[in-house]
């Protein structure tokens, strides 16, 4: 292959991952030939129902896809390395120092029998090799970043006492012990109530303009995206079919599926309204559509998005559509 | 001025109501075991419902929003008396429903139904969509034997399943459907009132426009009184006709949907409000986060039981426990501000 283009601004690309899992009847494409970039301090937003595969696009970033999940080809450049490359043992320092996550829900990514504080020396220890004194300081320093109350106390805590907003924010703790570039968040705030919600959307814009990071946040929910990203892109079935900056996806969005998907929204308008509704579910991965994955539900389809898929094509400058029709749809 | 309704008085207004809840009161109690007995541990009461007034009219369908644990969910539970309130009362067409007996209670059940949350758990996986249907329908003798078929059809047709759905598994069937055959089991009965707890929140996005305007045809079209639960602001706007707010147990704030949604009073519903992410960027409305986190429902707060979050608490909300009351025609508010 060719050498590709190296953009220097680019923390991390993903190009044509394709994440497979086997499964009873066949082969689950997960991620089925995924590519977008993120740049340095971006928050890049994922958007999707269930089952789209954007959370094991973060976990393929990662290289932690969970069994029988395989990264079946593609490439993931994090400053121009391809991380599918590494061995095992250059990945220690990659995860944890120079990517780290935050999950949906601490009440399972905390360890239960250990305490909070523990948890955060262990991160600190790994990658930093502090001493012990200093471990404790940089521990509280991080609780109180996060707006922990009274951090010195929960070092001793164990995560069953603390709250659910607390946990999260322990969990956000641990993730940025180590100043990761990147933080890739698995709808951190899905299992939140609106109130902490908005707190927890609040901490981690706060946080990402302060250290300066890279975020990609996954969320089912164009409110947040709004709220926190500058870009966002649109899963559906294992492929990303449209990607654009904030503002213009939500005001000029240039695929049938983003469009059905904020149309489906009920707006703040009040009652009676009949909501626009995508007619059918996702598909089965097992037996994905031919064609564009999306055209049994899509009120344009034609013959041809049947039999061909088309990649992302950049529609205008920055704004990335994978309808065939695009042209014709939006004259 | 307060509304006489509010004092267990008849009033004009509450002639059309078709449920009504007065003083409710619903409390779990845990840690009742008798090793904590025999070590004279104290027992948690939780006050999961703590003195909740509200009615809902004929026809109507009233929302109620809060976070979870709020109690909203045990609310409606004891209004169709699937708990049993530990005091207050719930009238269904101004009879006392606490009062029936198993069997009067078994006749009223007819004309009230429930549909669930989650629509994988809340089907019995053994059973077809046929098996499931003329259960209920036999159960409450509800049509002959003989009909039982051809009514089930109709039940499909009704909320747009096909007639090939009959003979199906649940699991057979994605979460949209699934959610349609739970509300073809309640509608089975032609119950008057439904109380619906979060009936999209389990289901995919692009999934749940179709279940709330399936929901809303199906309101207008049996002229059905239902209660909807659900933390989700923007769908029950979407669906009601007036809005509850529930904080810790007790009713904050009662509107119709416009008003409250336009013109909140209380600082939690403002709050809450002000939480929701908009996609709109133009329409957020700033201010402040709310502070801190729900309490632990077990150890309430003294006086309103928001004034520990509340960024306009005074020294009488620490003290003295706000009233529902009636601030403009329709509009109740439990704050000493508002």
């Amino acid at each position: 292959m060719a050498p590709r283009k190296r953009r220097m601004d680019r923390l991390l690309r993903v190009e044509n991952l394709k994440t497979h899992f086997s499964a009873r009847g066949g082969i689950v494409r997960a991620v089925d030939g995924v590519t977008f970039s993120v740049a340095h301090g971006e928050v890049f937003g994922l958007v999707g129902e269930s089952g789209c595969g954007k959370s094991i696009t973060l976990r393929s970033i990662l290289r932690l896809v969970p069994p029988p999940g395989r990264i079946v080809d593609g490439h993931i450049f994090y400053q121009d390395e391809d991380i599918l490359t590494l061995p095992e043992s250059e990945l220690r320092s990659y995860r944890g120092a120079q990517v780290a996550m935050i999950f949906q829900d601490p009440g399972t990514a905390l360890n239960p029998v250990l305490r909070v504080g523990y948890q955060i020396y262990e991160t600190l220890r790994e990658h930093h090799g502090l001493a012990k004194q200093e471990t404790r300081d940089r521990a509280v320093e991080l609780l109180s970043l996060v707006g922990m109350p009274a951090p010195e106390l929960r070092l001793a805590q164990y995560p069953h006492e603390l709250s659910g907003g607390m946990r999260q924010r322990a969990m956000i703790a641990i993730a940025l012990a180590c100043n990761p570039k990147l933080l890739l968040a698995d709808e951190p705030t899905t299992a939140l109530d609106v109130t902490l919600q908005d707190q927890v959307l609040r901490l981690i814009t706060d946080l990402q303009e302060q250290l300066g990071m890279s975020v990609i946040w996954v969320t089912h929910d164009f409110g947040v995206i709004a709220m926190i990203c500058k870009r966002a892109g649109v899963m559906y079935a294992g492929k990303l079919l449209e990607i654009a900056e904030i503002g213009e996806l939500l005001a000029e969005p240039r695929h049938p599926y983003t469009v059905a998907l904020l149309e489906s929204i009920p707006k703040y308008q009040g009652r009676g309204q009949t909501l626009m509704s995508i007619p059918g579910s996702p598909p089965d991965m097992r037996y994905p559509p031919s064609g564009c994955s999306f055209h049994p539900r899509c009120q344009f389809a034609i013959e041809e998005c049947r039999r061909s898929d088309t990649p992302l094509r950049e529609v205008s400058p920055g704004h990335f559509s994978s309808c065939m029709r695009v042209g014709e749809i939006w004259k | 001025m307060m509304d006489p309704s509010m004092h267990g008085v008849a009033s004009e207004a509450d002639r059309s109501a078709l449920v009504e809840a007065r003083d409710l009161t619903k409390v779990f109690i845990s840690g009742d075991t008798l090793v904590r007995r025999l070590l004279r541990q104290k027992r948690e009461v939780l006050r999961a419902v703590d003195g909740v007034t509200v009615s809902i009219e004929r026809g109507e369908t009233l929302g109620l929003v809060g976070e979870s644990g709020c109690g909203k969910t045990t609310l409606g539970r004891c209004l169709l008396r699937l708990y049993e309130p530990d005091g207050g009362q719930v009238l269904y067409g101004g009879e006392n429903i606490l009062q029936y007996d198993a069997k009067t209670m078994r006749q009223a059940r007819k004309k009230m139904q429930m549909v669930f949350q989650d629509p994988y758990s809340s089907l019995n996986p053994r059973l077809t969509v046929r098996q499931v249907l003329s259960e209920v329908l036999l159960v409450h003798r509800i049509c002959p034997r003989k009909q039982v078929d051809q009514r089930a059809r109709e039940l499909l047709n009704l909320v747009g399943l096909p007639q090939d759905a009959l003979d199906r598994l649940p699991r057979e069937f994605s979460g949209g459907q699934r959610q349609r055959i739970g509300l073809a089991r309640a509608l089975a009965v032609e119950p008057e009132f439904i109380v619906a707890d979060e009936p999209v929140s389990a289901l995919d996005v692009s999934v749940q426009a179709q279940v709330t305007n399936l929901l809303m045809a199906l309101q207008e079209q049996l002229h059905l009184t239902m209660m909807i639960i659900a933390h989700d602001l923007r769908f029950v706007r979407c669906v009601s006709d007036r809005v509850a707010v529930m904080y810790l147990g007790r009713i904050a704030e009662v509107a119709a949907q416009d008003v409250l949604f336009e013109r909140p009073l209380h600082p939690y519903t403002r709050a809450l409000l002000g939480a929701v992410p908009r996609i709109d960027p133009t329409q957020r409305p700033g201010g402040a986060a709310i502070k801190g986190e729900t309490p632990n429902p077990v150890d309430l707060p003294s006086g309103c039981r928001f004034h520990p979050r509340c960024s306009q608490a005074m020294e009488r909300c620490k003290v003295e426990e706000p009233e529902l009351v009636e601030v403009e025609a329709g509009h109740y508010v439990a704050c000493h501000i508002a």
